[in-house]
């Protein structure tokens, strides 16, 4: 009997073929996931503004949801309204979901809000409220990459001399800044508590 | 001769005087209110319901804020998206006709304080209704209540 005619003996037993094809099998599962986990998001992303006259980074302060609101703190009408209802919808999280929760508001007002003046103006809505500014061109890389959007306007028959159009939305981000959801023009707290209590 | 026609005279400066303020007292504000000015702030806004009982029509203009240098009649305004404010030089009430100042709407902004306020002082805004100066008390509210919603 010649040599070929004899069965050849796989180089890898069934068992070991199976595990290696299982390994590789979950490693593309993994790594899918991992890339779909960390894809960039569609809408939102990273926030890199300044603080208090200090850089603030979501990264550095990720929290599991932000509510995140673009306006100026100049404004005598709209601001501050939304803003007293994201205040009204955070006073009724319990005590466990505002640990959840942190509420960001970016001034577009780069020429006349000062990063003192954004701060204490959120911190009256409520004292965990941060108010966030920075240059013209970290305030426009942020909005675009938020969806939204502002228009400055000259005013001269007005005493404040210009007044600026904003989009009217409250914004809730996940931990890495991708909207999970837009809320426009919010007129009670419910309007906002009803949406962010599906994510909590 | 001179007692009749300083009756006259009496009597007509007695008209005219009644007619202008009967005009202006029957234009009525209710629920007049002016949020308390926010620090980072230099504009804040007050609000107040209008009822023109007279039989003709009545013009509205914002003259001054007792406490501020400046205020505006304005309205809030929606395009493209964007929410906006415009100054407005005055609102027309229709006979019998009411309107509200309301947040997200007209209001009367309120520019830079010269003074600090509290909850529950009272500032006076003077109008003009119809070319004649009126004074209405508006009180000052805080923007976020000690409760969940904000003060309307």
């Amino acid at each position: 009997m010649s040599d070929s005619t004899l069965p050849k003996k796989p180089l890898l037993s069934p068992l070991t073929q199976i595990t290696l094809i299982s390994l590789v099998l979950a490693s593309l599962t993994i790594g899918v996931i991992y890339s779909y986990l960390n894809r960039e998001p569609k809408l939102g992303g990273g926030i890199d503004l300044i603080y208090r006259d200090q850089p603030w980074s979501l990264a550095d302060h990720a929290s599991p949801l932000t509510l995140f609101y673009v306006g100026y703190a100049k404004c005598p009408d709209v601001c501050p309204m939304t803003l007293s209802h994201v205040a009204g919808a955070y006073k009724k999280l319990s005590e466990d979901e505002a640990k959840k929760v942190q509420v960001l508001f970016l001034s577009v007002d780069f020429a006349h809000d000062t990063a003192a003046d954004v701060a204490n103006y959120a911190a009256q809505f409520h004292p965990s409220f941060i108010g966030l500014t920075g240059s013209e061109t970290a305030i426009n890389d942020t909005v675009d990459r938020f969806g939204v959007s502002y228009i400055l306007e000259k005013d001269p028959k007005s005493y404040l001399g210009y007044s600026i159009s904003h989009t009217d939305r409250v914004l809730i981000l996940d931990r890495r800044g991708a909207v999970l959801e837009s809320i426009s023009s919010p007129r009670s707290s419910d309007a906002i508590l009803f949406p962010l209590k599906g994510y909590l | 001769m001179f007692t009749k026609f300083f009756s006259v005279l009496c009597i007509f400066t007695a008209t005219v005087l009644s007619s202008n303020v009967a005009s202006a007292a029957e234009v009525k504000f209710d629920q007049a209110r002016a949020y308390l000015p926010m620090k980072g702030g230099r504009a804040t806004a007050s609000y107040v319901e209008l009822k023109n009982e007279t039989a003709k029509e009545a013009k509205i203009e914002v003259v001054s804020a007792e406490g501020f240098k400046a205020a505006e009649m304005h309205e809030t305004f929606e395009t493209d998206g964007k929410m906006g404010m415009r100054k407005i030089e005055n609102l027309t009430l229709k006979s019998q006709a009411s309107d509200s100042l309301v947040p997200g709407g007209k209001h009367i902004m309120l520019f830079d304080p010269t003074r600090d306020f509290k909850d529950g002082d009272t500032i006076s805004i003077t109008l003009k209704v119809n070319n004649t100066a009126r004074k209405v008390a508006f009180k000052m509210v805080p923007r976020v209540s000690k409760e969940s919603e904000p003060h309307h």
